[in-house]
């Protein structure tokens, strides 16, 4: 039963609490334990909230007994990455710095979460102010695939705790690729939306202008039931889109019979594992027996996106952490203040030159977009890395590790458009690969509506590690 | 001061880029990051030859605010 309820898709864990098949306290407390278990192997939680949770089962649990049904999330345990800011529980962006700190706030996201019934089970670990590299005094965090490789990062705890069915859900930030990098090395579905969807209000910031706070789960409905709770306008978020919210599971099980797909043209700059390669293309013919139509686009050079992406996320960045590089330089991870520091010295000039850049992007990749309904095309160029690699053969080339990853993701963190990752495969060491969906901006709808037609046609996303297999 | 190439990635003139944007580095600090500065220049170089003619910046803001 207790494994039965961990690894639930959130949709089927919430129509159980719905219909009383199951309590929330006994999802919480069934997590619990799950999470005593494996918890540790994984290093993938900071605070868990264990007291906080099962009172809030308690009370979530009283509720449906008087007949009130808060929504979607009822009962559903959730954790958020721990730049996510709530109120009474400390929020430590996985840094020294802040270690102790405690907000008086919940993230406007946070409320919403709670609003739709959710259970905050406990706060993510995640890379240093979620840049760079995990900070020692929190340790990386361990792959469920492989403990012995990474997650990469940011949203490192978020993506393991998922796959390992330490939550139903967590909530993670992408800046450059922070939720759908670890998302695909871990085998799960993460979804980053259209920018301004989402409030970033009470979330520790990287970029002003390409911070996204989206869901990470195991099924693409459920990210698409999470989005919908946490989506919105928000006075708090001046980015935020004042656009009427659209339905993300109205279409979602519609197929993609006569939708026309775009795949990326090859790229002059683009090495990539071949397993990861030949995923993807198997991928494009799943596509093509379900009924679309795939023809080639062209979009920015990736490796040019990615210098612009830094440029803007470096100096923004630098800006918000020049306080802390005053006076707590030292407590930073040597990497995340080597970058921070960097950030210091782009001249104002090649900022504003990156935010026209951008502009050119945004309007090439809108282009790529008219005569399509959706983009696919890889989500990480390579499986999940060993902890500490720092660099890899690809293409006959040595490339680092962490620039080969953010090969396909930066790019719309700067023009704001939706993408989403899902799994599409394994490579021959049994660990997970990656699809990307990217959608015209505020077409989350049918981002998830391809990415389901995708899930629907194939059983990867049903795949359990090892470890979660022998220990659940 | 004009700005920092990366044939000029002397110490020197770190230091003076570094004390005229109140980045407060001592020297053995600012050695340590030349070698990372300078690779950002040389990025920041090919950065600077995209054609942006015609495009204003995409910096986001409400007017609301």
């Amino acid at each position: 039963m207790s494994d039965e309820l961990v690894f639930a898709s959130l949709t089927e864990l919430a129509a159980m609490i719905r219909s009383r098949a199951v309590s929330p306290v006994d999802v919480v407390r069934a997590t619990l334990e799950h999470i005593e278990r494996i918890g540790s192997a994984l290093n993938c939680y900071i605070t868990i909230m264990g007291g906080e949770a099962e009172k809030e089962a308690e009370r979530l649990e009283q509720l449906l007994g008087e007949g009130a049904y808060l929504g979607p999330l009822h009962g559903v345990p959730i954790s958020l990455k721990d730049n996510i800011c709530t109120a009474g529980t400390r929020t430590t962006a996985g840094s020294p710095i802040l270690e102790h700190w405690v907000p008086d706030q919940d993230a406007t996201a946070v409320q919403r979460l709670k609003a739709a019934g959710a259970i905050i089970i406990a706060k993510a670990n995640l890379y240093e102010f979620a840049f760079g590299a995990p900070h020692t005094r929190f340790g990386p965090t361990h792959n469920p695939w492989d403990l012995d490789r990474s997650c990469a990062g940011s949203s490192s705890g978020s993506a393991a705790a998922v796959a390992a069915g330490l939550c139903h859900a967590s909530i993670g930030t992408d800046t450059g690729g922070s939720i759908r990098i670890p998302a695909t090395l871990c085998g799960i579905v993460g979804s980053k939306p259209t920018y301004g969807l989402v409030s970033r209000a009470g979330v520790i910031p990287v970029s002003y202008n390409m911070d996204h706070v989206g869901p990470m789960t195991r099924t693409v409905p459920d990210a698409a039931v999470v989005l919908q709770a946490m989506a919105g306008p928000d006075p708090k978020d001046s980015t935020t889109v004042p656009a009427t919210l659209p339905d993300f599971l109205s279409i979602i099980e519609d197929g993609v019979q006569g939708l026309r797909i775009g795949i990326l043209a090859p790229q002059a700059t683009e090495a990539i594992q071949p397993e990861v390669r030949e995923a993807v293309r198997r991928a494009y013919a799943v596509f093509d027996r379900e009924g679309a139509t795939l023809s080639e686009v062209v979009l920015p050079d990736l490796t040019q996106a990615r210098t612009v992406n830094w440029v803007i996320c470096g100096a923004e960045a630098a800006e918000y952490h020049r306080p802390y590089l005053r006076t707590r330089a030292g407590d930073y991870h040597p990497v995340v203040r080597a970058l921070l520091e960097g950030g210091e010295f782009i001249p104002a000039t090649d900022y504003i030159h990156a935010q026209r850049v951008r502009r050119r992007f945004t309007e090439e990749v809108r282009s790529a977009l008219a005569g399509v309904d959706v983009l696919i095309l890889p989500a990480a160029a390579l499986e999940a890395y060993r902890i500490g690699q720092r660099t890899v053969m690809l293409d006959g080339l040595e490339e680092d590790v962490l620039q080969a990853n953010t090969r396909y993701t930066p790019l719309f963190d700067l023009t704001g458009h939706p993408a989403l990752v899902l799994p599409c495969g394994f490579s021959s060491t049994g660990l997970p690969i990656g699809l990307q969906v990217v959608g015209k901006p505020l077409d989350d709808a049918r981002v998830f509506r391809v990415a389901r037609a995708y899930e629907r046609a194939t059983d990867w996303h049903t795949r359990r590690s090892r470890l979660t297999a022998n220990q659940a | 001061m004009g700005e920092p190439r990366e044939e000029h990635l002397s110490l020197e003139a770190l230091r003076t880029f570094a004390r005229a944007a109140g980045i407060g580095h001592d020297d053995r600090r600012l050695a340590e990051l030349a070698p990372k500065i300078a690779q950002q220049f040389r990025d920041l170089a090919r950065l600077r030859e995209i054609d942006v003619a015609g495009y204003e910046p995409a910096i986001w803001f409400s007017a609301a605010d």
